[in-house]
């Protein structure tokens, strides 16, 4: 089982997010970066399948030098090796899309796993863009996952309103994870240890045959509206008033 | 000259801080209520090879360095200074000197199923008699045909309550003072171990500590750690390197009151603006930040001559000195900036005040190691 995993760089969901004065991105500065929460459950899932069946957890990332480091913990995960596409600029879903198709290719995994959404942007669209440039079987938001014997096809539990869906895809598929599937390890001394000496590739977008065009374009970013300050009312009635006439909710 | 860590020991310390943060904060509040140690904690963080951070891989280690080690007891002592002690204790003081001189038997009899988190160690030293004076241990071995005859107690010893096994101090010579001293395994199910119960204290809730008495306990020959009467110098060896890591242990405690200050003068409003605004309240931040900064400095290059080999019994005693009273002086100031809020149980201010404490006293109190710097300076 070959098996290529989505280990995306995010800025820490509890970290204070602070934009930039000209809008242009947030301030990187001083903040903490961490591999993307669904990508976690995306590598554990990779790793348990190694486990069973033994084969190769191929981690791969799309962005800045930096996200190095991302790789680094999850090949502390487990996993055997990591591919960076580097890319300076805002990568758009398409282009991720893209970048995952040229990797694919070159690779030809069983499988291709990946948070089915990042806390970043929140887009949640790589998986099935990249499905569709591949031509590949997708199953989304997946919180169980079983390969038949063979590892030839795979029936994925899907979350949906109100219950559960059970589809079946015929491998190589895409299948994104949610947060049911299973609860990722921590990385032990020992696989820290040996995840120095771990290859991770660096391929340069061109390299891949992938053209560095973004469809869609970061214009500018805006911090959330501060709140403003709340007022007193002198009576049951003045409130009343004001929830009638200013706030307009009843 | 180079103050970075390397790239291995940062993501070390952010593996441990997200791990400590997650999993070990959950038993947090538990531990101040039952003063119970959860054991579990053991296995847990045996399999994650933190129990054996800086021993060799051949020998059930993970093989990274002492500076990692002191990174780990940093980085645990910041959620719950009672766990980074007893695990520090368990790994420094109860099963490195098995690493240090024993035999290939008692490695893995004793040593590697403790870094596995499979046995618990506790370090029998102190006595009820005898706390600094080590030299005047008045528990005895006597030889005995196939064996020794063990007599005598020991008082607050960490782990003591739930030990598997006890890297015990005794004299087998009490006319030759510290030349007479051994170090003897000890299971602590043998017939005459007594374990005491937890012994209630001001703070280091659910970091348990009791008292064991030895009735008279039997001891086969092979039960002797490293020679006989050197077990005096095997202990200094220990103790220096637990120094520093308790440090470590004061520093990420110190880091953690001032991270919970500072976010409170950021916060708290009065006279129309955040405390931090006025000196009063900054000026102590600053103070903090500076003394956990030199503290910090202190462990870590004490640390480091460990690593390279040098002499390191003066800077890892200065390190603990400073570190211990360091915290001691950060906690205080923290509460002080919470005010009433500090003072209550809702606010874990209190909980690192008395903490802070204990670093001053075990292992090594603020005067002994004060007596032990001026020894060093030839006074």
């Amino acid at each position: 089982m070959k098996v290529l995993v989505a280990c995306k760089r995010v800025p820490d969901p509890s970290a204070k997010i602070k934009v930039k004065q000209d809008g242009s991105s947030i301030e990187a500065e001083g903040l903490k970066f961490v591999i993307s929460a669904l990508d976690e459950v995306a590598i554990e899932e990779g790793l348990r399948m190694k486990e069973r069946r033994g084969g190769e957890v191929i981690l791969f990332s799309v962005g800045n030098v930096q996200a190095e480091e991302q790789l680094r913990m999850g090949l502390a995960m487990g996993a055997d090796r990591g591919i960076l596409v580097v890319y300076e600029g805002f990568p758009d879903s398409d282009l991720v899309a893209r970048a995952i198709a040229a990797i694919f290719r070159e690779e030809q995994p069983d499988l291709v796993l990946m948070g089915k959404v990042s806390p970043d942007t929140e887009a949640g669209q790589v998986g099935q863009l990249a499905a569709e440039y591949l031509g590949l079987p997708q199953a989304t938001f997946a919180s169980k996952i079983e390969l038949d014997a063979d590892g030839s096809k795979a029936v994925v539990t899907r979350e949906v309103e109100g219950g559960h869906e059970r589809v079946e895809v015929q491998l190589p598929a895409v299948i994104t994870c949610d947060f049911r599937l299973n609860t990722p390890r921590y990385a032990s001394v020992p696989m820290i240890m040996k995840a120095r000496a771990k290859p991770i590739t660096k391929a340069p977008l061109d390299g891949l045959g992938v053209e560095a065009i973004a469809k869609v374009k970061l214009r500018n970013l805006l911090p959330s509206p501060q709140r403003k300050a709340g007022v007193r009312v002198e009576s049951v009635k003045d409130l009343l008033r004001c929830l009638k006439e200013e706030a307009k909710v009843i | 000259m180079d103050f970075s860590l390397t790239p291995e020991q940062r993501m070390f310390q952010e593996a441990i801080a997200r791990f400590a943060q997650e999993k070990l904060e959950t038993y947090v509040k538990r531990m101040e209520e039952t003063d119970d140690f959860p054991v579990e904690v053991f296995k847990l963080l045996g399999d994650l090879g933190y129990l054996g951070i800086h021993f060799p891989a051949e020998d059930g280690g993970s093989g990274a360095d002492f500076t990692t080690f002191c990174l780990f007891i940093e980085e645990v002592s910041k959620v719950s200074a009672a766990i980074g002690v007893n695990v520090l204790l368990h790994t420094l003081m109860g099963s490195a000197p098995v690493f240090l001189v024993g035999t290939e038997e008692q490695k893995q009899k004793y040593f590697v199923p403790a870094i596995k988190g499979e046995k618990i160690a506790a370090a029998g030293l102190t006595e009820p008699n005898v706390g600094s004076s080590a030299a005047d241990i008045e528990t005895t071995a006597k030889k005995v045909d196939g064996g020794w005859l063990i007599k005598g107690s020991k008082m607050f010893t960490s782990n003591g309550p739930y030990c598997d096994f006890i890297t015990l101090v005794a004299s087998t010579d009490r006319a030759k003072r510290h030349k007479g001293i051994s170090l003897f395994l000890v299971e602590s199910r043998s017939p005459g171990v007594i374990l005491g119960p937890n012994i209630p204290r001001m703070g280091i809730m659910g970091g348990e500590t009791g008292s064991i008495t030895l009735d008279d306990v039997f001891v086969p020959e092979d039960t002797l750690l490293g020679e006989e009467g050197k077990g005096f110098y095997y202990l200094m060896e220990a103790l220096n390197a637990t120094r520093i890591a308790l440090g470590a242990g004061a520093v990420g405690l110190a880091r953690a009151a001032f991270d919970r200050a500072l976010q409170y003068a950021k916060e708290r409003q009065q006279f129309g603006q955040p405390i931090g605004k006025f000196q009063g309240v900054s000026f102590k931040l600053v103070d903090m930040a500076l003394e956990i900064e030199l503290a910090r400095l202190m462990v870590y290059k004490a640390a480091w001559l460990l690593e390279r080999k040098e002499k390191f019994a003066k800077e890892a005693a200065m390190a603990k000195l400073f570190a211990a009273e360091m915290a001691t002086r950060v906690a205080h100031k923290a509460l002080q900036i919470h005010g009433g809020y500090g003072y209550t149980k809702e606010y874990p201010l209190e909980r690192y005040y008395r903490d802070a404490r204990l670093f001053e006293i075990f292992q090594g109190t603020s005067e002994i190691l004060r007596v032990i710097v001026s020894g060093q300076l030839g006074l």
